[in-house]
């Protein structure tokens, strides 16, 4: 049967009447006028662009040559079409299905490399940002906090205290930046390490602890932090991974990737934190056997109380949530072999001066 | 011979050349449920091929002629320019600002010289990545095998934009008209089907009755509302909702005022555009999409363009004789990705 269509290859507008004759495998198509012979298409490239409602109008487009258009007009020419190409539009969808398999697998390597990248980027730290930035940004920081706050605790005697402990373990000049540890009025049982040697101890920490050498474990795992530049490293990691999780989602599931990357990458720093801390408590002559002891009674308290409460509590609210006791971390301090000499971190005077640490004083005095 | 005999009172009698539209929402739900399903499988990865089944499916349906259009752009094609983009352009400026915070923090007034000039700049690419996406659709629009261009870089259409907003804002948006009919005036100038031109003979002047009922009604609105109810805080959601419906509805009489100059200051080689809507079937239109938008969260938004689209084919006609033996296949270069910009502005949208 042949068909009237009428013939554009991109030339003009304007076009040209053909009659169109379709095998399975090939498409004549002759001008009306009888002028010249146009070139055949094989079938398998044709694919429809558009078909009337009624049936009586198909619209054939060819898969790589998209100059050309080919409208069919006629009763029933929809009808018929389907009978002489039974792979209409098959061909040319296998065609882009090939060409949308390649591209995935193009985008996946791509995006794996972006996301390595990305992660890798605050390994840049320590060589991009000198020691003086971070120690600025992190008087900044701790400006807002200390203003927002008026429950520092200033109590001259425990900060004194404190102040030794925090000399013991870091005598001057083992670390690259100079230290500033802060004791803040809170019932959370926490510590954390900001950019540029900021460190804070919640009071509720120093309440729970048995012993200094507790604290002093906890401390010297803050420094451990403060060692690596951590904080800073972990805002330029949460940064880069927001940015890269809105961008593949589109903001769909940016927030929820962004918290669990930064939760399991904060484990590794931990471990690192942890190994900077049993080398500080060596040198400093103080037991490891505290640090642990610590962790593992509040997992031991954690466990009895309602399982909830670790997920219920924000972040910040439970060392162990910020600071997931493994078996791995536990075995690793305990297997610490024993000093030849050791004494406990601050003596019992100045142990019950650490504790009253927020307790109010008549006289103020600066003692930082 | 006989054959030029023939098309010439053709011609002289066809002179009223309708758009058509035979899209159906029936046919579009399956494509955007579809869509929707790759989306959240592929952490909406798919959203690029999905972009591209609905525009081959609007652009297939419009019938200009009788003659059906034909979208040839890719997934693949908006994939590599949202790519090339992110780290040519987004990732740069994003380090950029970052640092810019950082010196900030650090309280260096370089930091919000930096800062300012980021934000300056995204000014700048957005337009600029709106014109981009103009390019990439033209290049991908087929009509009788003959494809669309919209000539220029962007850059004269991007710094263009970029001042009259500037302008705009420091005179409390009466400048808008004007700037809106400078920008449609390059757009339209710049774009081609095959070698066939588009011109744009209008200016601002028209606008500025209907500009000015609109901006009157608005401002209007905000005052009577602070006056009412002393601020929009102590407003319910429903009477805030039913603010920004005024507001937009306020604003669809300086939107009806625009679609009609500047289509009915449109040519195509030699033909005019009418356009004849009128306002009530605008409003209509734009409150079927804001409720069709909201009530399904999002999803049927591709219906609410397609809804657009049969509002545009019903209202414009081009009237006149063109010479379509003359209209020959477009020697503009055809960009090889697409819209990665305007992707990133959120504005590649339809």
């Amino acid at each position: 049967m042949r068909l009237n269509a009428r013939y554009f290859d991109g030339s003009n507008l304007e076009g040209q009447t053909v009659d169109l004759d379709l095998s399975p495998s090939l498409a004549v198509i002759r001008p009306v006028a009888g002028r010249g012979v146009l070139p055949a298409i094989p079938s398998s490239k044709l694919f429809e662009i558009h078909r009337s409602a009624d049936g009586n109008r198909v619209d054939l487009g060819v898969a790589d040559n998209h100059d050309i258009h080919l409208m069919v007009e006629g009763a029933g020419v929809a009808a018929y079409i389907d009978t002489a190409l039974p792979a209409l539009g098959v061909e040319a969808a296998a065609q882009k299905r090939h060409a949308s398999v390649r591209l995935l697998a193009i985008a996946g390597g791509v995006l794996a490399v972006l996301v390595i990248a990305f992660l890798q980027l605050e390994r840049l730290v320590p060589v991009l940002v000198p020691l003086e930035s971070e120690r600025a940004l992190g008087e900044r920081l701790m400006e807002g906090f200390v203003e927002s706050s008026d429950a520092v605790c200033t109590n001259q005697v425990g900060r004194a205290a404190l102040t030794r402990m925090v000399n013991r373990l870091s005598p001057e000049g083992t670390l690259p930046i100079p230290l500033t540890v802060w004791v803040t009025k809170s019932d959370w049982v926490n510590a954390f390490a900001m950019p540029g040697g900021q460190i804070v101890i919640f009071d509720g920490l120093i309440q729970k602890a048995q012993s200094p050498d507790e604290v002093a474990g906890v401390l010297a795992h803050e420094m451990g932090h403060v060692e690596h530049r951590h904080a800073l490293r972990r805002l330029v990691r949460a940064a880069g991974i927001g940015f890269l999780a809105s961008m593949v989602s589109g903001g769909v599931v940016g927030d929820v990737s962004q918290q669990l990357l930064v939760m399991t990458f904060s484990r590794e720093m931990e471990e690192e934190a942890d190994t900077a801390a049993l080398k500080t408590l060596a040198s400093a002559g103080i037991a490891s056997d505290g640090f642990a002891a610590f962790f593992e009674r509040l997992a031991a308290e954690d466990n009895e109380s309602d399982p909830e409460s670790l997920l219920a509590g924000s972040t910040l609210e439970s060392l162990l949530a910020t600071h997931p006791l493994s078996k791995e971390r536990a075995n690793k301090i305990r297997s610490q072999p024993p000093l030849q000499s050791i004494s406990p971190a601050l003596d019992e005077t100045a142990w019950q001066a650490l504790k009253g640490i927020c307790s109010p004083q008549q006289a103020k005095m600066d003692d930082s | 011979m006989p054959s030029d005999a023939n098309t010439a009172p053709a011609n002289a009698a066809a002179t009223r050349h309708t758009f058509e539209f035979t899209g159906t929402a029936g046919e579009m739900w399956p494509i955007v449920l579809k869509n929707l399903l790759l989306n959240i499988i592929t952490l909406s990865f798919y959203r690029f091929w999905g972009r591209t089944n609905v525009r081959r499916y609007l652009w297939s349906n419009v019938r200009f002629m009788g003659d059906p259009l034909e979208y040839t752009g890719r997934g693949g094609e908006l994939f590599v320019g949202f790519l090339i983009v992110t780290v040519v352009v987004f990732l740069p400026l994003v380090g950029l600002l970052t640092w810019a915070q950082a010196l900030m923090a650090r309280g260096e007034p370089f930091g919000f010289i930096l800062f300012s000039a980021g934000y300056l700049l995204l000014l700048w690419l957005a337009p600029l990545g709106l014109y981009r996406a103009f390019k990439y659709r033209m290049s991908r629009t087929r009509w009788r095998g003959v494809r669309g261009a919209q000539t220029e870089s962007g850059v004269r259409y991007a710094t263009e934009f970029f001042f009259y907003t500037i302008l705009t804002v420091f005179t409390a948006g009466l400048l808008l008209p004007f700037m809106e009919a400078k920008l449609y005036t390059q757009e339209t100038n710049n774009r081609r089907f095959g070698t066939g031109r588009f011109s744009f003979s209008g200016s601002s002047g028209p606008l500025y009755s209907a500009f000015l009922i609109s901006y009157a009604l608005v401002v209007g609105g905000y005052v009577l509302v602070f006056v009412i109810a002393g601020n929009l805080a102590k407003l319910g959601f429903v009477a805030i909702l039913g603010l920004y419906l005024f507001l937009g509805l306020a604003f669809a009489i300086y939107e009806l005022a625009k679609l009609k100059h500047f289509w009915n200051s449109t040519k195509f080689e030699g033909a005019e555009f009418v356009f004849n809507g009128e306002i009530g079937e605008l409003i209509k239109l734009y409150l079927g999409n804001i409720l069709l938008t909201l009530v399904t969260l999002g999803i049927a938004y591709p219906i609410a363009q397609m809804r657009v689209v049969r509002f545009m084919t019903e209202h414009l006609v081009l009237v006149g004789q063109i010479n379509l033996a003359a209209v020959t296949q477009s020697t503009e270069a055809e960009p090889g990705f697409g819209e990665g910009l305007a992707e990133g502005f959120d504005m590649g949208t339809i």
